[in-house]
């Protein structure tokens, strides 16, 4: 069985990890803003694992911060980072071993429905046809591909999706709805698929727009060679909205890691992680 | 050594004659030493440039009997359903580095299209085989690929699930029942039935084992499973590690 750090020596190396200037910015994206709160450190199906309420982000700061404590070219950051820092930043999220420049646009739709009907019964039954038209036209559909069974998001991660968050019955009927749109995604896309002949209105409100990093090539490279060295080939995936990648404010950044949101994060995943951020070391020492 | 006579479009694609043997898609050449990936789909690469799908178009140009030919990607509007279309987002690449049809099929408007044109005539070429039976097995699948006789071409037993289809395809391709069946069967990712998915199979196969390996006059043998791409081009990579791989030369099959 492989060795995954206690987490005290995870806290004392990236306490203790330093660096040259202009080194590559390193920072693990924790949900709750401390990587290593509520976790522990745990066989879980015959392997260490870390456990707990942030488990991926656990395992990642571990992988960076044993990789930056011998490493002068990555600078790991703490939770919250020095954004203004320069050079190029790698940002570590549970991204099950791909790499992500992408991360996806919100946007939130209002979409009203007439309310009908001469009677009490008459203007419910109104009611819940006109919601399940929205909510029909809200369900990914797509000529090709399985996207209502889709579970890994292999398809749907590309498409406009939307989720439910409020119904509001008034003099009208008010579905809000969360969109999480793609670069081809546009407000009147939107609206067309909510023309439906119960719906009076759709307001779209963009809150964020889909956005593409642009990081330094060699770096990149660098990324992708060490993926193929250690994994046998690289593949890149979008990241969410919420995505660390995305609040920073360069586009020479890229997200990186191993592991899945919310789920044990295993000493396979710890290694595999920090082999690829070990090569990718070697590779910028190499470059100075 | 075959090739068209002139450029071909079928859908997502288009071909050109080629003067030197093989297949390259967006100037990559297909072969074992460019093959980035090979589990779920087959990639190639080179110096940055990454072809997607590849199989979908190198199947059906054996199929038709093409040896020799330069594929080029056609696409211009994004599909970013298709996690494929995401990748060359992100890495800036266009759509057109993807060369497979979004529905899963090998191409059936590119065979149309290869077999109502002229080919050039065919040349003298130096044809592979394998010493000995080579096997391999990954993700629950096993694969034989076996010797034939100089010239005699590809003949293909495959299983999948319940379902099983053989065929041949011989050096001037298949008949154009085989290749209307192949190339309108979907991927079995996506197949309504294993009797389909099976079918679909053969372009896959003859893209790995055949144009990539460079395996031209073989028995194939295949009980396939899962992201069997590791398998085809496993025994393929095993057949030329191993130094299993015989050149052969003379007359024009």
């Amino acid at each position: 069985m492989g060795e995954l750090p206690a987490l005290e020596t995870v806290r004392e190396r990236a306490a203790t990890a330093r660096s040259d200037p202009g080194a590559v910015n390193l920072f693990v994206a924790a949900p709750a803003g401390e990587p290593l709160l509520g976790v522990e450190r745990t066989p879980h199906d015959g392997k260490a694992a870390y456990v707990g309420e942030t488990p991926a982000a656990a395992g990642l700061l571990a992988a960076a911060a044993t990789v930056a404590a011998d490493s002068e070219r990555l600078r790991l950051h703490p939770p919250e980072p020095e954004l203004t820092a320069d050079g190029p930043w790698l940002v570590l999220e549970p991204l099950g071993g791909a790499l992500g420049t992408v991360t996806l646009g919100r946007a939130t739709v209002r979409v009203t429905v007439a309310r009908g009907g001469d009677t009490t019964y008459g203007r419910l039954s109104a009611d819940r046809e006109g919601i399940a038209e929205v909510l029909a036209a809200a369900r990914p559909s797509h000529d090709h591909y399985p996207v209502e069974r889709d579970e890994q998001e292999v398809f749907t991660r590309g498409m406009t999706t939307f989720e439910l968050s409020d119904v509001t019955v008034g003099t009208e009927v008010v579905l809000s709805l969360t969109a999480s749109t793609t670069p081809a995604t546009t407000p009147s896309e939107i609206r067309a698929r909510f023309d439906r002949e119960a719906v009076t209105d759709v307001a779209v409100d963009q809150l964020a727009g889909a956005s593409r990093a642009d990081p330094d090539d060699a770096l990149r490279e660098a990324l992708e060679r060490a993926h193929v060295a250690t994994m046998g080939d690289y593949r890149y995936e979008w990241l969410p909205a919420s995505s660390a990648l995305a609040r920073l404010p360069t586009a020479n950044k890229l997200a990186l890691g191993t592991g899945q949101p919310g789920e044990p994060f295993s000493v396979d995943a710890y290694e595999a992680c920090r082999d690829v951020l070990e090569h990718t070391a070697e590779a910028l020492e190499g470059a100075t | 050594m075959r090739t068209l006579a002139e450029p071909v479009s079928g859908e997502f694609v288009r071909v050109e004659p080629a003067d030197e043997p093989g297949v390259r898609v967006n100037g990559i050449p297909a072969d074992l030493d460019h093959t980035q990936k090979a589990d779920v789909r087959v990639d190639l690469y080179d110096e940055r440039t990454r072809a997607f799908v590849v199989e979908h178009v190198l199947g059906p140009l054996r199929l038709c009997g093409v040896t020799a030919a330069d594929v080029v990607g056609t696409v211009e509007t994004w599909a970013f359903a298709r996690p494929e279309h995401r990748f060359c987002y992100s890495t800036d690449l266009g759509p057109d580095a993807v060369v497979s049809h979004p529905a899963g099929l090998p191409n059936p408007a590119l065979a149309d299209a290869v077999c109502e044109g002229d080919v050039r005539t065919p040349t003298e070429e130096t044809r592979r085989s394998v010493r000995e039976p080579v096997s391999y097995a990954a993700n629950g699948g096993e694969i034989t690929v076996s010797p034939r006789d100089h010239g005699t071409g590809v003949t293909l037993e495959l299983r999948f699930e319940d379902a099983q289809f053989a065929c041949e395809v011989p050096p001037e391709g298949a008949a154009g029942e085989t290749i209307e069946a192949v190339t309108n069967a979907t991927t079995p990712y996506l197949a309504p039935s294993p009797e389909e998915g099976v079918v679909h199979a053969v372009a896959d196969v003859l893209s790995d084992v055949v144009v990539i390996g460079g395996l031209d006059d073989v028995h194939i043998e295949a009980e396939l499973a899962a992201a069997y791409h590791a398998l085809t081009i496993g025994v393929a990579r095993r057949a030329a590690e191993e130094e299993l791989v015989v050149e052969r030369t003379g007359g024009v099959p």
